[in-house]
């Protein structure tokens, strides 16, 4: 996939207000339109599948923003993003899981909602529940489930549907350890199969052990881009430094 | 390998995707059939309570009040087959208005295709129009109004639920920037079962009012529903080409504005 000169913007503010509304309507203050926000600023990038794409960078410097116009969620404000093939996204975990169905309703229910047959999607649901280890749990509603157990449905319907681009954008911090290695190892399966994974993460040694390129993405613009071992060396320094002015600011202030 | 281009849009939806993505209207449809009834002891009892008490109301207020005539056919069974096309409509106009922002999570954070919400609402309140139908069939064996022109009946039922479609797509789209519809749909079908001729017939109407009534594509559906279902007279005509081409201009509108919105759902939801 090739990500050409995007640009993504948005308005700052509430969209719509009655107070606004009110003052348009009596003329009284001149109706300023909100302040807008550049997300993203002239991204330009590419990757291929069998590769694993580490996205890294703070809190709001775009990288869900980028994912989620890769998906077609959200669309550029200019520029554009050439895919090819089939997304399966990990946002966030269990947003497709609606809470008074089951488990098994709700792995077909995300099966329906990445476009895949119930021919697919139904012979996979007992294979789905052994890779989270919730054989007994699946015909329960999914309210019922704690976070972790919502964590381990929503990954092994991930390694277990068929798709050319995976995403996972910070799922993996509610699982255990145990679970959590078998899902990297899952991953770097998936990467050598040949498929394209994007994985955001702020634990640089995930990055490290799982993705080949890495992207770093500072207040919406590229600060770096190329092999993790390039990159992610950049990246924890500045990370270090960053650490250690804040403390410094702190001590000054108390 | 299929290749998708994302770039800034005015519109991307295309009419042929509720066809493609008809399957995953289906399990969405079945998702809020079985969402709605689960852990709830009275819920399909509301299915038959919703439709008795407009029936009761329109009984004192049209046939008490007022003495509408309805012709040879009793005022009940008159109005039970109105109150079938608009309790469908009254059902739709609710959950469809809200489809988008209930489904706010879907459309923020996957890739699933926007029109299937909305869509899955006219599926999944099939329940508020097969309630009233059978009672309104029943009814009217029962009183022996009973006719081959029942046969027909599909045809105002299929229109009725494109025009439905139209009009939710427009109210749907509009929720998601401006959440106040959600306040006032309630409001609004309120006026409407006693402003849309549910439980009197057209012609009761004096001239003028009749033709202002008949702008409102739901009237020719329900006069022509009646007409089929009850052994009565010539609907009010009209109201039949009105409500096509009224109708048609929703559809066509109802498209546009849901395709436009479509693009900045997530940004704006």
């Amino acid at each position: 996939m090739r990500v050409d000169h995007v640009h993504k913007s948005y308005q700052l503010g509430e969209l719509s207000s009655f107070r606004r509304t009110v003052n348009g309507l009596l003329r009284r203050a001149r109706v300023r339109s909100t302040d807008g926000f550049s997300a993203l600023d002239d991204i330009v990038f590419a990757a291929e599948g069998g590769t694993a794409v580490g996205l890294v960078g703070q809190n709001g410097s775009g990288k869900s923003t980028l994912l989620h116009m890769i998906c077609g969620i959200t669309l550029p404000t200019s520029g554009s993003i050439t895919i090819r093939g089939k997304i399966l996204p990990l946002f966030a975990i269990g947003t497709s899981f609606h809470p008074e169905l089951t488990g098994r309703e709700n792995v077909v229910l995300f099966g329906a909602v990445l476009g895949l047959r119930q021919a697919v999607i139904e012979p996979q649901a007992e294979s789905i529940a052994a890779f989270a280890e919730l054989e007994d749990h699946l015909d329960t509603p999914v309210k019922r489930y704690s976070d972790g157990m919502k964590a381990r449905l929503s990954f092994a319907i991930a390694m277990r549907f068929p798709a050319d681009i995976y995403m996972f954008d910070e799922v993996l911090a509610v699982v255990d350890a145990a679970f959590r290695d078998r899902c990297l190892t899952e991953i770097e399966t998936l990467r050598d199969a040949g498929k394209l994974v994007f994985f955001v993460s702020h634990d640089v040694t995930q990055v490290r052990r799982i993705c080949t390129t890495t992207l770093w993405l500072e207040h919406g613009r590229v600060r770096a881009w190329g092999l993790t071992d390039d990159v992610l060396p950049q990246y924890e320094q500045d990370q270090a430094e960053h650490n250690a002015r804040l403390l410094a600011a702190e001590r000054t202030t108390v | 390998m299929l290749e998708t281009i994302v770039r800034p849009t005015r519109a991307r939806a295309r009419p042929h995707d509720i066809v493609l993505y008809a399957p995953l209207i289906r399990v969405i449809s079945m998702r809020d059939l079985k969402a709605r009834y689960k852990q709830s002891l009275l819920g399909p009892v509301w299915l038959v309570v919703q439709p008795l008490t407009l029936l009761g109301a329109y009984i004192v207020g049209f046939r008490g009040v007022s003495h509408i005539g309805t012709g040879h056919v009793p005022y009940a069974v008159f109005a039970l087959a109105g109150i079938t096309m608009w309790a469908y409509f009254q059902a739709v106009a609710v959950a469809g208005t809200a489809s988008f922002v209930s489904n706010g999570a879907l459309v923020g954070q996957t890739a699933c295709p926007r029109i299937a919400f909305p869509v899955a609402t006219l599926f999944s309140c099939l329940p508020s129009f097969l309630v009233p139908l059978v009672a309104s069939l029943i009814a009217s064996a029962a009183t022996g109004v009973t006719s081959v022109r029942w046969l027909l009946l599909p045809l105002p039922a299929l229109w009725m639920l494109f025009v439905t479609a139209g009009i939710v797509s427009i109210t749907s789209s509009v929720t998601v920037r401006f959440r106040d519809m959600l306040q006032v749909m309630p409001f609004l079908l309120q006026l409407g079962a006693f402003v849309v001729p549910v439980g009197y017939p057209v012609a009761t109407l004096s001239d003028k009012l009749r033709i202002v009534v008949s702008l409102n594509p739901l009237t020719g559906i329900i006069e022509a529903w009646r007409w089929a279902m009850l052994d009565g007279n010539r609907p009010y005509m009209l109201s039949l080409y009105l409500s096509l081409g009224v109708g048609a201009l929703v559809i066509a509108l109802g498209w546009r504005t849901f395709a436009r919105a479509e693009v900045k759902m997530a940004d704006v939801l």
